[in-house]
Parts: structure tokens; sequence; C-alpha cells
């Protein structure tokens, strides 16, 4: 088993046998065919694949932005796959945090407005939130830049501020879409010490990825092809790398 | 989410697109400008016209020959209220407790000495109580009186324009004046009262009707008017009657005969005018709020077009936990927040307008609150109804499609 920050707890994510069918006209197209995995507390989990290999569509169920076609998908214990469109907007808001390749700040909001954003559709209050969205950016060594907006901010700053607003709810899972997809490669390894250091202290991290270099940071590797899962094990190199990384893991800072 | 985030929001995007949103607003702006700026203009209207009928008295009403406000022509042409007939009137009519009669005539020339006037004077024939009834205050020497009329003497008392004009220097009391040649001696000078729309009220001459009468009624064919008040308001309505019931006979007018001459109160004048600006605030009303159907239509449009840019906000903020039901409020709370906007804007150039034409009337001119109401009302309405299908739009959009958006 591959090391791990804090132990492995219960399962956070449980799929059966699921599947997704889009129809297209005349023709319908399997993107995921009878997959079943278990996602537990605290697991740094990587999602691997070919463009069209449908970890895209595994990606968007996980997130709880799609519903399977078949099969059951419980997140922490609730069945999702029936919840409607409101329920699962609320387990997008406050059990999932999601990081994207494009980053997807809002343009018009400085770092604690864009940060702030997931609380303000929770209900909280004004003062709780901007305390919450600064405490999170802390998380993420942005102190010094809250009130820039994501264009006066550098590619890896900009992530940065989409992984503060993916803490800021305090979620079960944090969802990370190729998050080095449009960075250089050593702000790239920044943000991959980030995510170690999220994980070490006990943050679930699911990775979505085509890159070897990217998913070979995750602790358990999971290969997709052709709708179904390939392969699910974990990480081989991980202990070597945990071992020569951990003394510069902590915290990264820009 | 509570609305005021979203209004918060709202303004965010509407400062995010400046130049569009300007736009809008401004077509906005102008649907409930006509509206308010129209009821506002009228509003200050009345209130002067109002104020003015004050002055006459609410126990006060006027016999004359020709109504206040011709709506269209005047039909036959009625004889004259000479001043035989009104004299006689104000003689034997002993149920008033005064009877101030006056004439209107127009287009004078003025002479003094070498200097010559345009024709743009006019002449006040009256008698004591035309000064007092009509708020003038005579700065120097002394005002017409009982004897003047009764004697016919040819004596005036010059507005401010005409001392400002002939005897800016030097004191008018005890001058000789010509009146389109008729030789008149000054007796008193008015104070000013200033311009009303531009329109000097100070450019007259006031001589004794009855000295009126005998240089100018046969040339000009004028008709005296006859303003009498009765003892108590309680008592108004029937020294109306009697005082018709007089005049009848005065003008030997048959049994069954209509009236040939008007009787004129504050109150009727408050209606007849009131109904002609009623129309004209409808008029407007009408006018605004084509322009706003036009508005909102912009608004759907300009919001059809914020839709598809946003396609990817849109995603975004439904991928971090926004419902449907958030998106769709968002939308129409940022159409409503634009027409109110363009609400405000509207309504503040509207007032504005009608305190300025207050302030050309020389009186405060009131906030026109029905107007201003019924603005915020359908702006609300048009936000709603035209935010609505765009709103409505963005909440169906699907989160995967619209994060995939370029």
């Amino acid at each position: 088993m591959a090391p791990q920050a804090t132990s492995i707890g219960e399962p956070i994510i449980e799929i059966h046998h699921v599947s997704r069918r889009y129809v297209m006209g005349a023709e319908t197209i399997h993107a995921l065919r009878d997959v079943s995995l278990t996602i537990r507390r605290n697991e740094y989990v990587a999602i691997m694949g070919p463009s069209g290999s449908g970890k895209s569509t595994l990606m968007n169920i996980i997130g709880c932005l799609d519903t399977p076609s078949g099969g059951d998908y419980f997140f922490e214990g609730e069945l999702v796959s029936k919840m409607s469109d409101n329920e699962l907007a609320q387990i997008r808001n406050q059990q999932i945090g999601f990081v994207f390749q494009t980053f997807n700040l809002l343009a018009r909001n400085d770092a604690v407005k864009n940060v702030e954003l997931p609380l303000v559709y929770a209900g909280i209050s004004r003062q709780e939130r901007q305390e919450r969205a600064v405490e999170a950016l802390r998380q993420v060594a942005l102190e010094d830049r809250m009130t820039h907006k994501p264009n006066e901010l550098s590619g890896g700053q900009r992530q940065r501020v989409a992984i503060a607003r993916a803490l800021v709810t305090r979620p079960s899972i944090i969802l990370a879409d190729e998050p080095t997809g449009n960075l250089d490669t050593a702000t790239g390894i920044d943000i991959m010490r980030l995510f170690e250091d999220l994980w070490r202290k006990g943050n679930t991290i699911i990775l979505v990825t085509h890159e070897e270099d990217v998913a070979r940071n995750a602790a358990r590797i999971i290969r997709v092809r052709d709708g179904k899962i390939e392969s699910d094990a974990p990480n081989p190199n991980r202990i070597q790398m945990a071992a020569t990384a951990a003394p510069t893991t902590a915290p990264a800072t820009p | 989410m509570q609305v005021t985030e979203s209004v918060r929001m709202a303004i965010g995007a509407i400062r995010a697109n400046k130049l569009r949103a300007g736009l809008t607003l401004l077509s906005i702006s102008i649907g409930v400008f006509a509206i308010v700026g129209v009821a506002a203009a009228v509003g200050a209207l009345t209130a002067s016209i109002d104020k003015q009928l004050e002055s006459l008295g609410r126990s006060t009403f006027i016999i004359q020959r020709d109504p206040a406000f011709a709506m269209g022509g005047v039909g036959d042409r009625r004889a004259q209220i000479t001043l035989r007939q009104a004299m006689d009137f104000k003689n034997r009519f002993t149920a008033a407790q005064e009877v101030s009669l006056t004439n209107f005539i127009g287009g004078v020339v003025i002479k003094f000495e070498e200097k010559s006037s345009d024709p743009t004077f006019f002449i006040v024939g009256g008698d004591e109580s035309y000064l007092p009834t009509n708020d003038f205050t005579v700065e120097e020497g002394r005002s017409i009186d009982p004897m003047d009329v009764q004697n016919g003497s040819d004596v005036v008392v010059i507005g401010a324009d005409v001392a400002n004009k002939f005897f800016s220097q030097r004191s008018a009391i005890g001058k000789q004046i010509k009146l389109n040649g008729y030789p008149y001696t000054v007796v008193g000078v008015l104070q000013s009262k200033g311009a009303v729309f531009g329109q000097s009220q100070d450019n007259f001459v006031l001589i004794p009707i009855t000295s009126a009468a005998r240089r100018f009624f046969d040339e000009w064919g004028s008709s005296v008017s006859m303003a009498i008040r009765a003892p108590s308001i309680e008592t108004l309505e029937e020294t109306m009657d009697q005082a018709i019931g007089l005049m009848r006979i005065i003008r030997r007018l048959d049994i069954g005969k209509e009236n040939d001459f008007e009787v004129i109160t504050n109150e009727s004048l408050s209606e007849t005018f009131g109904g002609i600006t009623k129309y004209v605030s409808w008029f407007g009303a009408i006018c605004g709020g084509f322009a706003l159907l036009a508005a909102g239509i912009g608004i759907m449009n300009i919001m059809l077009v914020s839709v598809k840019e946003r396609t990817r906000e849109i995603g975004i903020r439904k991928a971090i936990g926004a419902t449907s039901g958030n998106i769709l409020s968002q939308f129409i709370i940022e159409a409503v927040t634009l027409c109110q906007l363009g609400a405000l804007i509207g309504i503040g150039i509207g007032v504005g307008m009608g305190l300025a034409v207050g302030a050309l009337l020389g009186i405060v001119a009131p906030i026109p609150w029905g107007s201003v109401g019924i603005s915020v009302g359908i702006c609300l309405l048009i936000g709603v109804v035209f935010g609505s299908f765009p709103a409505w739009k963005a909440s169906q959009l699907d989160p995967i499609e619209a994060l995939r958006y370029e």
C-alpha cells in the first residue's frame, strides 16, 4: 500500500456498475460501461486516460455535474444517481471542490470574491464568507494577492485562487481536472506540491489527467479506456517519490 | 441566496458592460422621463395656475364675454360687455361686497417727450381695486382712486418696465406720457413682479376704466370683465345666481335664451384647466408606455446577448453550487436592476424638468409621486417580463456544456 499522511478512512465515493450513454441522433454512444470503484477519505487518486476514454464523463459523474444512465452512485453513503438537479447543486456546492484546467475564475471579481462565491450559494453571511475566503487564500500562500483580479495574477496564482475556492467550503473531495494543463512545468510542479500538502493535511484528492508525470504524484492510479476501467492500482513509484519530496513539500511558496 | 447579493452581482455585471448597459438605460430613461417629465411639468403649471387663481380669492367670480380657455373656435361672436352695461351692473348689484371692472387693450405705443416705444405694451383699464386684487404694490406715488374712475381722469400708474424705459434715473411722478397719442399724467409707479415664462408682468400701464372707455373702447371693440366678490364663500352660489339674473336683464336676454356671457369661478377654472392637463398627462404616459415597451424588448435583446456571452460564467456558477433557481433569479434581478437604474435616471431628469418649469413660473413644483410610483412599477414589470426568458434560458444551461463553451 502507498504511504498515507493520515490513515485511509471510510468510503466517500462508491460507484456500482455505473454506465453512461449519450444519444446523438440515431447513434448511442457508450461513454462509460459498467464502471465500479470506491474512493475513501484521504485518498490521493489519479484518473488517467486518453481523450475519448470516458475519463471526463467519469469525472462529471463523480463531480455530480452529470448523472449515470445506469448503476448506483453513492456519495458519503447517499444515493446521488437519483437526485434532483437542486440536490446535485447542493452536493457540488458543499461536498465537492472543483479545480479546472482553465482555472474558471470570474474575471470581474478579485481573488477574495472568487473564493467567496461557493459560500454565497451556501447562504453563508457576508462576514463569515470573507473570513473563510481569506483563510483559504492563506492556505495557498496568496495572502498578499487578495484584492487582485485574475488578469493581475500569473497562471500559477490563478490556479491557487481556484484551489482556495475549492477548499473554502471544506469539501469531502477536491476534484482537479488537468490542474497543470495550462501551466509551465515549474509552475505545474509548484501546484502539484500544493496538492501534496493538502493531501498530507487530510484532504481527499482526485486528479483527472492524461499526463503520466502528473498522475505519478497520486498514490493510486485508475486507468480508463473505452469507457471501462483498465487498471486500478496503488502507485508503485509513490514510496520513493514521497520519501524524496517530503522535506521540500511543506508550505509551497510562490 | 439573498436578493441583496444578487443586486450586487447585477451591478457588477452592468459595470462590466458600461456602454451597452448605458444605452439600454437610456431607452428606459427616455420612457420614464416622458411619463414623469410631462407629469412634473403639468404639475408645475397646475400649481402655478392654482396660485394665480388663489389671488382671485375663493369667494370671487368673474363675468366676461368669452370663456377662459377656448377649446376650438368660439362659435357666434357675442356682443361686447360695454362699460355702460358694466357700470349699470355695478350700480344695481347690491348683493356683492365688491365689483371690480377691468379691460385690456394690447399693442399700445407709449411716448414720452421725444422717446417712443414699440407697440408691445398694454393698457389695463381698471378701478381702485385692480392693483390689490392682482398683487401689485405701488412703489412711488399713488394708485388710481374712485374719484379718478368716476371722473374718467386721464391719469396713469405705470408698470416697472415702462418706468425703466422712460424714467430710468428720475422720478416719473407728474410727468405727461402719451398712450397711442393721448396724453396721460403719471401718478404712480409699480414695483416689479418679474417675469413668468420669460413673459414680463410689468409691461403695462393702468388707467381708469372710464378713461379707457372714452379713449379706446370704440376703436378697439373692447369688452369689460367684472370681478365680483361675494360677501362670503357660503353665499357665493347665491350671489352668482343673482348676478346672472341681473346680467340677463341688462343684456336684455329673453327667457329661454342662453347666457351670452361666461361666469368663471376659481373652481371652474381649475376644473377646465385640470381637464386639459389630464389629457396632456395621459398623452405623456402613453408615449412613455410605448417607449418603455420598446425599451423592454431592448432589455430582452441585451440580456440574451449577455447570457450567451456569459455561458461560461453560468457554467462556473453551476459547477460550484448555483441552482437553476439561483441563475434564474440572478438574471431576472439583473434585468430589473437595469430597468430600475434607468427609471432612477428618468425620474431624476423628469423631476428636474418639473422643478425647472416651476422655477420659471416662480413656484416650487410638486414632485409627481403618482407618476414616479407608476414608473417604478412599470419598470419592475418590464424587467421581470422581458428578463424572464433570457434568465430562463440561462438557468437551463447544462453545466458541462457551459463550462466547455469558448
